[in-house]
């Protein structure tokens, strides 16, 4: 992969030029704004974060500086704008109202636009709260991964159960009715109850839940330890989850994801459709829809130093695969119809043989409008995604 | 004749590991044959492979010159394989020789292979000459290893030479043994030629090279020569010595050692032990003890990605070049592809030659479970089998026989007892056991060759924690209760696992095979039962549960490419599996039934 130049359109009024990789001003975008910081390190955790606090200004400085560069000559419009982390939560006093007031100047948030930040229950105060209030903040994801006290401190979690709770009352007293949470499936120590109290909290509070299985990744604590969750259990912790999510109200949107009264995730809901969506940070990926991603660097110092981002043309392939990976995640599945205006052939075409095999087999639901997985079939996805890449 | 005064043929025997290669170094060194820079370590195992695992597989015959007393002595030292697989091999060698270098180890004392070498040498009409090497070690007890020499081996070794190869200590003593104690070769000059090819190899320019031991007569480049054996003839273009690169020279006479080139195509019509004498004044007898080797261990080979069908095609024909002993033929599996039945002298020529398809021809290999040549009686004719698959009817078969050894293990006392009950799991009938000493027991058992093919090595190595040594020699065949055993993957039998067993040790082979195959296939969306069966008759059961979590967590941060890549890399790995109707197998799997018992243990 290199850094190398793209031109994306014949018309370059009609975009807006950063770093050589050109944004069309037609698309509303998704912005993901990355903050790696956290107190504590969680021991299954791989993404990018650090818990030397220290370099909070200098990155603030640096990533205010990037959301900058946009707005030089011409603003593009966002509709979706997701502060993850890390812990976001952590961050200084008056950091996320920087953050934004840069946003404010390089972009055109939409009035209607979907505000996301993650938190942590133990930085969740009320300060906090009245500043993402005042920023434009919408939504709150809030992370609970357990609800189990010993699940908790055995993944070195620094929150308890009983924080989450305040943390969960404050949001609703400060008036946030969209409240996203998430929790883990296969944690060391869990068992079925927890994974109950979690739904139980979810459906008393929350309007989406993200519900992931634990993923042990290479070198992290966990996996130092050698814990590897059992795959039986898990999926049976992921069918109970789904029947209780069910019963409470939320409908599976998304593999991992559930929504109440329509409440889906509109910024991730971008990934999955491979629509436009700009990374801000360290460790953040953008794309342009189209044929480009790029990626910026996961060395926070680098990144304040100012380390160009790395940019990925897409092949055919990789542009179909994608679209495949991602589509079939969704209970919505691929829609015929938007394939072939993508691709400009039809889904039949590109797949061959496999795909009717995979419906004879009933691991795809073909309704003749669209091809999604059976919906007893979303937690083996791979294996069937795999079989229809190319 | 007064020529054949000042030479010596010798060769080193011994056990592996007993120095056998270092010693050889030192005499070229004493000698000046080669500097001390000129020696990369064990100069006469020129593969990288002999190198690693210490062993010889091809032989090098060397030309050394010693002055003694005034006079020049020439020393053709020729090196053995030192391993069971090429006996044949080792005796052709030996009957090159007049006398053999026994090396002992001062702290291990006589072992196995010292043993079998020995008593070869003797078939051969050797004289031995004893070395204890190894004196520099801190267990060194060279006085109670010379006793043991004559006492095991009935050796007189009173003057054996004590030296350390290693630190270079006393070589000269062995090289003063050489002239002192070996006999001249006593060959006639004026007769007709008569030359034994011990070993040949093949040269890309020269063609076959047939290394020699003119017994009598003499050859040069222009005679016309004749290859006994199956009487082709054929042009001397060249003929020459080791010194021990190779170095051409006017002729060889009765009692030189060295090689001839006569532009013969393939190695096959230079079969070790056979004789070449002149086409127009032949000899009247060729050299005594001339057989054709055959296999006696075969297994199937087949390219792990089955489009490189054709790589391996050309690699085992490279490696046959040079080592008429390999055999091999296409054969199909429905669950391999196209691949080769392999046979081999014996379980190491076995590994050396899959070690070579991998590491000289890059090769990814899948090997099916070796397997011995069975004997199977049907009303009314014999067949020899090499593949179970090709195993007639059962209804058809009135008896099977099966090859057996005699085996001979060398042991300290307190391993005895798992030996003992090891053998006995093996079918081994107790032949006999002697204490060589009060620390060092010799077991005597014949034993079918199958039981050693599977596992048997690392069984007597864990068994008296890597102390006791084995050889074994071929015993003829015997009649035995045999059985195909099948593994059913969902349902339909995956020929590549088929095994022929005996019959009361199918139902553990069956059933360990089922276990361990339930960890190594992965899992599908649906069940797989796993079936070992004997004719129609399912006698172990396992079962491969669906897979129930296959899924990737969220795109963090927007990374796509990441969880894309994966799931592509997914893709490819399965490719890379053999797919069985509905069941993909990884190459492991072929593999890891091969070694059941050590997992078990």
């Amino acid at each position: 992969m290199t850094k190398r130049d793209y031109k994306y359109s014949e018309n370059v009024s009609s975009a807006v030029d950063i770093d050589g990789i050109k944004f069309s001003k037609s698309e509303d975008y998704g912005i993901y704004v990355h903050i790696p910081f956290c107190r504590s390190k969680c021991s299954y955790c791989a993404f990018c974060s650090t818990t030397e606090l220290g370099l909070q200004n200098a990155y603030i400085d640096a990533l205010e500086k990037e959301i900058l560069s946009f707005g030089r000559i011409d603003k593009l419009t966002a509709d979706t704008v997701y502060i993850g982390g890390g812990t976001p939560s952590c961050l200084y006093d008056g950091a996320i109202t920087r953050i934004f007031e840069a946003l404010g100047k390089a972009f055109n948030i939409s009035k209607n636009a979907e505000i996301t930040v993650e938190m942590n229950p133990e930085s969740c105060t009320r300060e906090l709260l009245t500043e993402c209030r005042s920023c434009g903040v919408n939504r709150v994801s809030m992370g609970m991964q357990s609800a189990d006290d010993g699940v908790l401190r055995a993944v070195n979690r620094i929150h308890d159960f009983k924080t989450y709770l305040s943390a969960i009352e404050l949001l609703k007293a400060e008036n946030f009715d969209n409240i996203s949470t998430d929790f883990i499936l296969g944690l060391p120590n869990q068992t079925v109850a927890d994974i109950e109290k979690c739904i139980e909290v979810a459906g008393a509070h929350c309007s989406h839940v993200s519900v992931y299985a634990l993923t042990v990744e290479e070198g992290t604590p966990l996996y130092l330890s050698e814990y590897r969750p059992d795959d039986d259990i898990v999926a049976d912790m992921y069918d109970l989850a789904c029947e209780r999510l069910q019963e409470n109200g939320f409908i599976r949107y998304e593999v991992s994801n559930f929504a109440k009264n329509g409440r889906v995730s509109r910024h991730n809901s971008k990934y999955w459709r491979c629509v436009p969506y700009l990374g801000l940070g360290v460790a953040a990926h953008g794309y342009d829809g189209d044929r480009i991603r790029y990626s910026h660097t996961t060395d926070i110092k680098a990144y304040i130093g100012g380390a160009a981002v790395e940019v990925t043309q897409l092949t055919d392939k990789d542009m179909y695969n994608e679209y495949i990976m991602l589509g079939l995640r969704t209970s919505g599945g691929i829609s015929r119809e938007a394939f072939k205006a993508r691709f400009g052939c039809t889904l039949d075409e590109r797949a061959g043989n496999n795909l009717s095999l995979l419906v004879r087999h009933g691991l795809l639901i073909d309704d003749g409008a669209s091809v999604r997985i059976s919906h007893n079939k979303l937690f083996v996805m791979n294996g069937i995604i795999e079989d229809l890449m190319i | 004749m007064d020529k054949q005064k000042y030479i010596r043929n010798f060769c080193i025997i011994a056990h592996i590991d007993h120095g056998k290669s270092t010693l050889a170094d030192r005499l070229m060194e004493a000698t000046a044959t080669l500097t001390k820079r000129e020696l990369t370590d064990q100069m006469l195992d020129s593969m990288d492979i002999e190198r690693e695992r210490g062993i010889t597989i091809k032989l090098t015959p060397v030309r050394m010159f010693y002055e003694y007393e005034g006079e020049r002595y020439t020393f053709n030292l020729i090196d053995t394989p030192g391993h069971v697989d090429f006996t044949y091999e080792v005796s052709r060698s030996l009957a090159a020789c007049e006398g053999a270098v026994l090396v002992v180890d001062a702290a291990q004392g006589v072992e196995a292979q010292t043993l079998a070498n020995v008593y070869l040498a003797l078939d051969n009409n050797l004289e031995i000459v004893p070395v204890i090497n190894k004196i520099d070690l801190p267990a060194a007890r060279p006085d109670e290893v010379k006793a043991e020499i004559e006492d095991v081996i009935g050796l007189p070794a009173d003057d054996a030479p004590c030296i350390s190869a290693k630190e270079g200590l006393n070589i000269d003593d062995v090289l003063r043994a050489v002239v002192k104690n070996m006999p001249p070769p006593s060959g006639d000059p004026e007769k007709p030629l008569k030359a034994l090819i011990f070993d040949s190899y093949y040269d890309n320019y020269k063609g076959a090279v047939c290394l020699v031991r003119v017994i009598d007569g003499s050859v040069k480049a222009g005679d016309k020569i004749t290859m006994m054996a199956n009487g082709k003839c054929y042009d001397v273009t060249e003929v020459g010595v080791f010194q021990p690169k190779a170095v051409a020279i006017n002729g060889l006479f009765a009692g030189d050692v060295g090689y001839v080139c006569a532009s013969i195509k393939s190695i096959a019509d230079t079969a070790p032990g056979d004789t070449i004498t002149h086409a127009d004044n032949p000899t009247a007898e060729p050299c005594p003890g001339y057989k054709k080797v055959k296999p006696v261990v075969y297994c199937g080979i087949y390219p792990a990605d089955g489009s490189r069908y054709d790589d391996l095609k050309d690699a085992l024909e490279r490696l046959k070049l040079n080592d008429a002993s390999l055999f091999y033929e296409p054969e199909t599996s429905s669950a391999l592809g196209f691949g080769f039945r392999c046979g081999f002298l014996g379980l190491l020529h076995m590994e050396i030659i899959e070690e070579r398809l991998e590491r000289e021809f890059d090769l990814d290999i899948i090997t099916t479970a070796p397997g011995v040549v069975y004997k199977v009686y049907t009303a009314n004719e014999m067949v020899e089998v090499t593949n179970p698959s090709n195993l007639p009817p059962i209804g058809e078969i009135e008896y099977m026989e099966e090859p057996v050894v005699k085996a001979s293990i060398f042991t300290p006392p307190e391993y005895i007892g798992p030996i003992m009950d090891l053998c006995q799991d093996k079918r081994g009938e107790y032949i006999n056991m002697t204490y060589i000493e009060k620390t060092r027991v010799l077991l005597t058992y014949t034993m079918p060759l199958n039981e050693i093919v599977y596992d048997f090595f690392d069984g007597l190595k864990s068994r008296s924690r890597g102390y006791a040594s084995f050889d074994y020699e071929q015993d003829g065949y015997k009649k035995s209760e045999l059985v195909k055993l099948d593994i059913l993957l969902n349902g339909e039998v995956c020929d590549a696992l088929s095994i022929i067993v005996h019959r009361d040790k199918a139902y553990g082979r069956g059933r360990a095979m089922a276990e361990k195959l339930k960890d190594v296939i992965p899992r599908k969306l649906f069940e797989i039962p796993i079936q070992a069966a004997i004719g129609g008759k399912v006698i172990a059961r396992e079962t491969i549960k669906a897979l129930r979590k296959d899924v990737l967590a969220k795109c963090y941060g927007g990374d796509v490419t990441r969880k894309k890549k994966l799931l592509e890399k997914q893709k490819e790995g399965k490719k890379r599996m053999r797919q069985f109707g509905s069941v993909e197998i990884p190459s492991e799997a072929f593999m890891s039934v091969l070694k059941l018992d050590n997992d078990r243990k």
